[in-house]
């Protein structure tokens, strides 16, 4: 290393355009000859400093500057010129006029040396990590095939499917069927199985039947002859069923036979279908 | 190799790695935010369970299409309305409905009848890749010279056997549920 017999400025010296003398890159006034430094020009742009890289200065900077450079101490890592530095001129030109060298690294290096440093691409380069983990979870979740549920909400398991038909079934012969006999049971088990929005509409019709029910000893038998589901979700089930309800009067042959169409929506409550609302048409 | 005679390296690759870095974490983000709030139908090609659904739509939209224009009657205008039926149905039906077609036209024509169908609901009973078996509640409003020139509304309980034929669903049996 030539640095001790050369006077070419460090990578963090500059040369006192008042007196010639080296000095520290960041000085704004020359130590030598006191001259105000502070009206030099800016750095040129195409120049960036490597500061926040001191370690990619490369092997050729390992040995350590021992001329008086660093006489106050401040700075121990003042950067001898490479050895190759022939086209290196001696006085200070503009297009070497260096940037200052910030006194605390990053601190005062403004966001510049930042944007441009290894930290900067660790930190992303992390969050694009966490970020990829969680976009694969998301796709192995969404492409999971024993999901059962369509993306709109909808349950496309065979089984739930059949389980919810086989429950709309159960549900709307339950609720449209009673006999005058059992009457006060028929209706308590069926109100068992009913939102309590519903349950209240469930006893205001039957509140008004029941003493007729009685008086004529009415039987009301509903069979649903088909089942069918119009939407399925974990919440809801929608079912059109056909229901024929069979009606019998205590001394009267004639049966009557109502061929009915049955929408009934029930909800889950506490994993159990109830019938939250039934619309016949 | 002096810092003068090549372009200083490091400060000028580390901008471009994060520049490229950053470019890639918005876009996985987008990516991100996208799945999460679309789920499974923003990524590309389907999963079965979409598949499905699209099938029950599928389905009960061509059941509905059928039973509407099994339900549409103008003696005024009876051929196409027929080959409206022909067209949505296959096998037994198809082959019944072909069969029975001069007759339904002289029928309609001599009656003066009309009619309109409303589908009123459409259920799936069962399903599976290429067959389904779908229930209908619809109504239909008649008008015929028996009708004293007031329409008449008649309610029906269908069952449709439907079969999967390249993209579309046929109707292959329609019968009235008792």
């Amino acid at each position: 290393v030539n640095a001790v017999t050369t006077p070419t400025p460090g990578t963090d010296e500059k040369v006192c355009p008042f007196c010639a003398e080296t000095i520290k890159a960041a000085a704004i006034k020359c130590r030598y000859c006191q001259s105000d430094l502070t009206d030099e020009p800016a750095p040129a742009v195409e120049e960036p400093a490597d500061d926040a890289v001191p370690e990619e200065t490369g092997p050729e900077e390992a040995g350590p500057e021992e001329d008086g450079t660093e006489e106050d101490g401040t700075e121990e890592d003042g950067i001898a010129p490479p050895v190759a530095t022939p086209l290196v001129s001696a006085g200070p030109t503009p297009g070497e006029a260096r940037r200052p060298r910030p006194a605390a690294g990053a601190l005062t290096g403004g966001s510049r040396s930042f944007l441009a440093s290894g930290t900067l691409a660790a930190v992303l380069a992390l969050l694009l990590v966490l970020a990829g983990v969680g976009l694969a979870l998301l796709v192995r979740h969404d492409t999971s095939p024993t999901d059962g549920q369509a993306p709109n909400g909808q349950l496309t398991s065979v089984p739930a499917r059949n389980a919810a038909m086989a429950a709309a079934t159960q549900l709307t012969q339950q609720a449209l069927s009673y006999q005058w006999s059992s009457l006060d049971q028929d209706t308590a088990a069926a109100e068992k199985v009913m939102t309590p929005g519903f349950r209240n509409q469930y006893v205001a019709a039957m509140g008004k039947v029941h003493d007729q029910t009685v008086k004529n000893q009415i039987t009301l038998k509903a069979t649903a002859v088909a089942s069918s589901l119009v939407s399925l979700t974990p919440h809801e089930v929608k079912a059109l069923v056909f229901v024929n309800q069979v009606t019998t009067a205590k001394g009267s042959s004639n049966q009557r036979l109502d061929q009915n169409r049955i929408v009934v929506t029930l909800t889950r409550q506490d994993g159990d279908w109830h019938v939250s609302k039934m619309d016949a048409f | 190799v002096s810092d003068l005679a090549a372009p200083p390296r490091g400060p000028r690759s580390w901008g471009w790695l994060n520049a490229v870095l950053a470019l890639l974490l918005v876009l996985v983000v987008v990516c991100v935010v996208v799945l999460a709030v679309q789920g499974a139908s923003a990524l590309p090609g389907s999963t079965a369970d979409e598949k499905r659904a699209q099938e029950y739509a599928d389905v009960k939209a061509a059941a509905r299409a059928e039973t509407n224009a099994f339900l549409t009657v103008d003696y005024k205008n009876m051929d196409p309305l027929i080959a409206k039926v022909l067209a949505g149905s296959t096998g037994d039906f198809h082959s019944e409905y072909d069969r029975a077609k001069v007759n339904l036209k002289s029928i309609a024509e001599e009656s003066r009848a009309e009619s309109q169908g409303t589908i009123k609901s459409v259920g799936i009973g069962d399903i599976d890749g290429n067959s389904a078996i779908v229930f209908v509640a619809a109504d239909s409003s008649v008008l015929n010279k028996d009708t004293n020139g007031q329409r008449k509304a008649r309610y029906y309980r269908f069952q449709l056997n439907m079969v999967r034929k390249g993209d579309s669903w046929l109707t292959s049996k329609l019968q009235f549920v008792s």
